[in-house]
């Protein structure tokens, strides 16, 4: 059963850099809130041979604004925040009307051995 | 049967003795905000989102204006010139002078402010001359301005030859909740619907802009 409801999010700037040991590292700084039309969240679990995945997609839905558009343009710079999780932005989408954006979300759990 | 409801010995003087001709808004305050960013942005869903606030603040002042049009009230200080007629009988006369628009006086401030009251004499051209403030005053129960005489100069061949310039200070209506509610409402429409045309067809919502409006809309008999 597919679920919408407006939910505050917070969208989060992204960078990224590598430490002192040659590590890659990720740094998310907030950057505004704003409130979406939250739909269709889904929870997936992938069984491999040893592991199990879950993954969680989300689909957000925004107003096309000056700050939308910027990520829509560069969306591996932005994330989001929701229910306390981060989310990185897999796909956005925009309408023809360009009235609004659409925003897949994902994240991973770490993988649990089965 | 004698009845206390008898017009004939009826104190003060009747509404629209005077009407006016022609109506010109002069002024208009285009420039305040009167919902405010935070309020539309809550609206819109935006929040924090600032990149479209410029947008939004035309948006903000062209719903106002399409609100203070609607009910016929300012939300926001108006100033209008109103033209009357004169006839050989007015000259010397107590006159009354309607106003087409008026606000509401409230917390003691007065709703409406007349900023002065001018004729056209008998020169020529005609000269248009000042008639004292204290030959004059607002009657806020009639929404008229009450002259004590016109002058006896006044042009007999000009269509208006009274000119009245008054000002309407902010309605209380402005800070209303429900008022401030349909001004939302019609912001989030004007936000949604960018477009003069459509490819479906609109519906109006039950208890829409016009609901909340209609009963501060004066009745215009």
């Amino acid at each position: 059963m597919s679920i919408t409801r407006y939910e505050n999010i917070d969208i989060n700037n992204v960078t990224n850099s590598k430490n002192s040991v040659g590590e890659q590292t990720t740094t998310s700084t907030k950057w505004f809130t704003t409130r979406a039309l939250v739909r269709t969240p889904r929870n997936s679990l992938t069984i491999t041979g040893t592991t199990r995945i879950y993954s969680d997609v989300l689909e957000l839905v925004l107003n096309y604004t000056g700050n939308t558009k910027q990520i829509f343009e560069n969306q591996n710079l932005y994330s989001v925040t929701y229910k306390g999780f981060n989310w990185r932005i897999e796909n956005v989408q925009e309408t023809n009307d360009r009235m609004k954006v659409i925003f897949s979300c994902y994240r991973n759990d770490p993988v649990v051995p089965v | 049967m004698p009845s206390n409801l008898s017009t004939t010995n009826a104190l003060g003087s009747p509404q629209n003795p005077w009407s006016y001709q022609k109506v010109e808004q002069i002024d208009r305050d285009i420039y305040t905000a009167w919902l405010t960013l935070d309020e539309i942005t809550q609206q819109l869903n935006l929040i924090e989102d600032e990149s479209q606030d410029t947008y939004l603040k035309s948006l903000e002042l062209a719903t106002r204006m399409a609100i203070e049009d609607y009910l016929g009230m300012s939300i926001k200080p108006l100033q209008y010139k109103a033209y009357y007629q004169a006839t050989n009988n007015s000259m010397g006369m107590q006159t009354s002078l309607d106003l087409p628009e008026v606000s509401q006086d409230t917390n003691n401030s007065t709703g409406v402010t007349v900023d002065y009251v001018k004729y056209y004499n008998m020169d020529t051209p005609p000269v248009l001359t000042t008639i004292a403030s204290t030959e004059y005053f607002y009657d806020p129960t009639g929404n008229k301005i009450v002259i004590n005489s016109l002058p006896n100069d006044i042009n007999a061949f000009m269509t208006n030859p009274v000119v009245v310039i008054y000002s309407l200070n902010s309605n209380p209506i402005g800070t209303y909740p429900v008022i401030k509610q349909a001004g939302l409402l019609l912001l989030t429409h004007l936000y949604n619907n960018r477009s003069d045309t459509l490819d479906g067809r609109l519906t109006n919502i039950p208890f829409g802009v016009s609901q909340l409006l209609r009963p501060y809309k004066p009745l215009v008999m």
